[in-house]
């Protein structure tokens, strides 16, 4: 034991004088970000490391240094307790909170001011997330949606030569393209009701149903239409069990494994697994690589019939440390990483299959020069073929399409929480859609009434 | 001259037998997560469940190591990590049998109030101490260092303390006795004789201990703020996330991550027969 | 025995100044041995604690200044419906997990103390579902038990039995994780190996001469020895059980409403107390709720532990003589 002791100790003093000291520097803005620390070209944090080269040498007064692979309770433990980091990455339903806590700098100043920041350039839903109590707290980062991806021959197998206009198409397509094994068990499901996770947010946006009535105080969420949404999946879960004697615990099994497998080579719509399913955007990248030889194809999420095409929008935001030291700095370097030139630079990222950001700038450039480069670039003609077309057809959506948020309050967590932990119940637990929705009214309307929201611009 | 019947030993053959089915049945059942991990990242990239099941790889995909390692700077961060682990390893060894020694041998009243003060420290979750806790080391300007990941190991922590203190309880109190009566200062009783006989318990301390510290993730990604000073369970997150749903790059960085703590406890566990003679020979 | 009455005898008879001086020269004694604790309390935990409980009585949101409101978070906190189902969720693996799990790691505790070529290799593949790093085991272990086609399900169908939707059923859930806690049991069995390791081999012969089976020897002298371990063993794992987080705070990302920052698995089956005190406090910011939370949660476990304590100190025989 003692010769054990002796041999740390000598370890031990080895190392700590191995240990490196850290330099002081004049004005040091942090910058910290969600995102892991890779130097794979393409990813968001070799973008970042290199605007923070570029942008040292531009600015002498000022030194950036860029930190990955915080998560955001990481962040919140570290603002709560100091000045560090001066600019950090968020989810953009964190800040009414984290504003109304006084966490945030308020924007607005430099938002009004910086006129070649431009902020009329960046898309009215990502300002309208960015936006609190009549301040932006907020610069949208990335700006995202959500597609379906779907089998273009297993839709044509079942007799679909379109992909489904609307939600009772869709669930008839479903029915279509739902196959089982010779022994009963699941061959491919139509689609998969919770894949990659029960997006109630983008299921509200299809059955366009709103979450808070005009006034911003009423608590919408047994609205007939948020009942319907839910009924509608209870419909394709009671088809697969009366079809198929699938029951709802068979297909969440089933859910588990894809889930495992999403944006691989073996990714549900490139095995066939699902004949259609929704994600994000940046699906098409994966599929394109790992699926060239597979006709898979993208489509608006459809929506419920006679009802306005919507659909959902997300965004990642940065947001500036109320503490910090120097705010006018801070503000300096997340105008210049958050602005058109350096937005035009990283729309090439996600692995050089485009990046999708908030501003219209950005989308446009990325549609009309940026979506031919990138997939010119690629290797394989076909998949360069594939790539372009679809960052045209995104950011075209984008640009054009109807995309709305989840309204931006100061009691946006707890919504969004009770109303996936209570629609789970339903799915889960068998509870009615009436009375799940009844306990997110009861839990939420009287936080809503004590601070009622306030939409953008009013 | 023992004489044995063939009976007894084909009975003793039969229970050999049967034991090492059973080591070897349970193995594998404990060995899977490793050998999963390991399988899963010599694959190609295929995501993460794809049956049936190919537990050894058909063609192994060492590039997979090659990358991380180009991306993730082990020299520094191993001796980093060695740094925050080996020093709390150091810390607790040294000051956890002084203080379960004064709660248990030491007869003084405070024993007696310290030692529910140590277990209601743990009762608190950490959820809602981290920030106070975080604020402090803030406070003494020690944020971006290595002193809140080692200092408080130094302190004693609640968990070693009472698990020493139930050693110590199970000692014969008559050879400490017998030592005092001898004019043995109490220092020397703890270094010369109660040491010893804890080695089992220490030396278990020791290799819980830096695993814990090896594995901790928490504790580095709060309190360090520059990469250069990062421990490799942080480097590797940040990897991990960057990796997204590259689960063979994932679980390469955990078998690389793994492997070095499978050494270290192989070696270490040897302690543990060694522990027994010290023990009952005092008897 | 006989030297220990020598000891006593010897020593009460100088008079009784000898005896008071002795009395402070250990006071003096246990506090130097114990002074690095009581340093580290005062330095590192003691303000952390007390804010924690003066939180609790205000509406601290981790940035701004706290206001005092007096008992509103408890009041706030008594009859709330996740609350409620956050302590009856907890109270299930104390319960039920924490013995399962207890007897669990005892069993490999004795498979590993048993002689056999090659038991340190053996030990080490026991102890490795400890070292793997928790979401490399949780990512194995949803595929595991995954129902259609998981190992385990497999194998009981080859049996003959329909095994149940661990991850999915509400009511297998909590069982799911307790089965992934006697799997990872290895450093809570090596605390017991090296409690049985401590047992001195003398008793068992001596018993063994006495005719005594293995069996009994197990009641009679396992037990007994290591019973400050079990004791131990038990007070720990009702602290961490009440505490239980992380393996369902990774398991909750991936099933029921997963995608939510801070889910509670299917139907809120694998919503702890924790769970929900982490959601109150990072998701939501209600730090002083949180806290009114905490210290609810510490009086609790308190009382628990320490009747735990009373209870158990009966059977708990220590010395050895």
């Amino acid at each position: 034991m003692k010769k054990l002791l002796v041999l740390l100790l000598a370890l031990v003093m080895v190392l700590s004088l191995a240990a490196p000291a850290l330099a002081d520097e004049p004005v040091e803005i942090t910058i910290w970000h969600l995102f892991g620390e890779a130097d794979t070209p393409g990813h968001p944090h070799v973008f970042y490391t290199e605007w923070a080269e570029k942008f040292n040498a531009e600015h002498p007064g000022i030194h950036v240094t860029v930190l990955g692979g915080k998560s955001a309770t990481d962040i919140q433990t570290a603002i709560a307790g100091g000045t560090t980091p001066d600019i950090f990455m968020n989810y953009w339903n964190n800040a009414p909170q984290w504003a109304d806590a006084g966490a945030l700098l308020d924007l607005t100043p430099y938002y009004e001011s910086d006129t070649e920041f431009d902020y009329e350039d960046i898309m009215p839903g990502a300002l309208a997330i960015s936006w609190y109590k009549g301040s932006f707290y907020s610069v949208p980062n990335t700006y995202s949606t959500t597609f379906m991806f779907y089998r273009e021959d297993i839709l044509a197998d079942a007799g679909w030569d379109h992909f489904p206009a609307d939600t009772d198409e869709l669930l008839q397509c479903i029915k279509d393209t739902t196959e089982a094994n010779e022994d009963g068990t699941i061959k491919r499901l139509g689609l998969l009701p919770n894949m990659p996770w029960l997006d109630t947010e983008m299921w509200s946006a299809a059955f366009n149903s709103e979450w808070l009535a005009e006034d911003g105080e009423t608590v919408t969420a047994a609205s007939e239409s948020n009942i319907a949404w839910l009924e509608y999946i209870q419909s394709i879960y009671a088809f697969y069990e009366e079809e198929f004697g699938w029951d709802a615990l068979t297909i969440n099994d089933f859910g588990d494994t894809v889930r495992g497998n999403r944006a691989t080579p073996n990714d549900p719509v490139l095995t066939g697994e699902v004949a259609m399913r929704w994600n994000s955007e940046n699906l098409q990248a994966n599929l394109a690589e790992n699926g060239a030889d597979v006709n898979w194809k993208m489509a608006w999420f459809p929506n419920a019939p006679g009802t306005e095409a919507t659909a959902l929008l997300t965004s990642n935001v940065w947001e500036i440390n109320a503490k910090t030291e120097h705010p006018d700095e801070a503000w300096e370097a997340l105008a210049s990483l958050t602005g058109k030139e350096n937005q035009q630079v990283m729309a090439a990222g996600e692995y050089g299959n485009g990046q999708f950001y908030a501003r219209r700038s950005t989308l446009e450039y990325l549609r009309d020069t940026l979506a031919d480069e990138l997939g010119a670039a690629k290797e394989d003609p076909a998949v360069g073929a594939k790539v372009t077309e679809n960052i045209k057809v995104i950011s075209d959506a984008m640009l054009n399409g109807n995309l709305r948020a989840f309204p931006c309050c100061s009691f946006v967590n707890e919504y969004l929480n009770s109303i996936s932990a209570n629609a789970d119940m339903v799915f889960s637990a068998g509870m009615s859609p009436e009375e799940a929705m009844q306990m997110v009214v009861d839990e939420i309307q009287p936080l809503a009434s004590a601070d009622p929201f306030v939409g953008y611009g009013k | 001259m023992k004489h044995t019947s063939p009976a007894a030993k084909a009975a003793r053959i039969l229970t050999g037998v049967l034991k090492y089915a059973m080591l070897i049945g349970l193995s594998f059942i404990f060995i899977m997560p490793l050998v999963w991990m390991i399988s899963t990242s010599l694959k190609p990239n295929q995501g993460l469940f794809v049956t049936p099941i190919e537990w050894i790889p058909k063609q192994p995909q060492w590039e997979n190591y090659v990358k991380i390692f180009r991306q993730v700077d082990f020299a520094q961060y191993i001796q980093n990590t060695l740094f925050t682990s080996l020093v709390p390893v150091l810390g607790a060894l040294l000051t956890t049998p002084m203080i379960a020694y004064s709660i248990t041998l030491v007869p003084w009243k405070g024993a007696k109030i310290i030692f529910p003060l140590i277990l209601s420290t743990m009762m608190i979750p950490w959820q809602v101490t981290q920030v106070p806790l975080y604020i402090t080391w803030s406070r003494l300007h020690l944020l971006d260092t290595y002193f809140p990941l080692v200092l408080p190991w130094f302190f004693g922590t609640p968990y070693y303390i009472y698990l020493m203190r139930q050693f110590m309880k199970g000692l014969p109190n008559s050879v400490i006795e017998a030592a005092r009566i001898d004019g043995a200062g109490e220092f020397r009783i703890l270094t010369s004789i109660v040491y010893p006989m804890c080695r089992p318990v220490l030396t278990t301390i020791a290799v819980l201990v830096f695993i814990a510290c090896w594995n901790d993730l928490n504790g580095p990604l709060i309190y360090l703020q520059s990469s250069s000073k990062y421990t490799i369970a942080v480097g590797l997150k940040s990897f991990m996330l960057a990796a997204k749903t590259e689960w063979e790059l994932l679980m390469a960085a955990n078998t690389v991550f793994t492997v070095p703590l499978i050494v270290i406890f192989f070696l270490a566990q040897k302690q543990f027969l060694n522990g027994i003679s010290t023990t009952s020979g005092l008897k | 025995m006989s030297t220990m009455t020598a000891v006593k005898r010897t020593d009460e008879a100088p008079a009784a100044l000898g005896a008071s001086r002795r009395k402070r020269k250990f006071f003096w004694l246990g506090l130097l041995f114990a002074s690095p604790w009581i340093i580290g309390f005062l330095a590192f935990q003691l303000y952390p604690i007390c804010s924690a409980f003066y939180y609790s009585l205000t509406d601290y949101n981790m940035f701004k200044e706290p206001n005092f409101i007096g008992l509103k978070n408890y009041r706030d906190l008594v009859g709330n419906r996740y609350v409620r189902l956050g302590l009856s969720n907890t109270m299930f693996m104390v319960i039920v997990g924490l013995p399962v799990l207890i007897s669990f790691a005892m069993i490999m505790a004795l498979i590993m103390n048993t002689r056999a070529k090659g038991m340190p290799l053996f030990r080490t593949i026991f102890y490795l579902p400890n070292i793997v790093p928790v979401m490399a085991s949780a990512l194995l272990f949803l595929w595991v038990m995954n129902s259609r086609y998981g190992i385990v399900n497999s194998a009981l169908a080859s049996i003959g039995i329909r095994g149940p939707s661990w991850l999915n059923d509400p009511t297998w859930t909590k069982p799911t994780l307790i089965i992934m806690d006697c799997w990872r049991c290895g450093s809570m069995a090596v605390i017991f190996l090296a409690a049985l390791k401590s047992v001195p081999n003398n008793l068992y012969e001596a018993a063994r001469i006495d005719g005594a089976n293995r069996w009994t020897c197990f009641w009679r002298i396992t037990i007994p020895m290591i019973s400050p371990t079990i004791q131990f063993q038990f007070i720990m794992g009702i602290i961490s059980m009440f505490q239980y987080f992380s393996q369902a705070f990774v398991f909750n990302m991936f099933t029921g409403a997963a995608g939510q920052a801070t889910g509670g698995g299917p139907a809120n089956s694998l919503l702890f107390y924790s769970i929900n005190l982490y959601r109150e406090a990072f998701d939501y910011l209600h730090m002083g709720y949180a806290s009114a939370l905490a210290v609810i949660l510490f009086i609790i476990v308190m009382i628990v532990t320490f009747i735990s304590l009373r209870i158990s100190d009966k059977m708990v025989t220590y010395d050895v003589e």
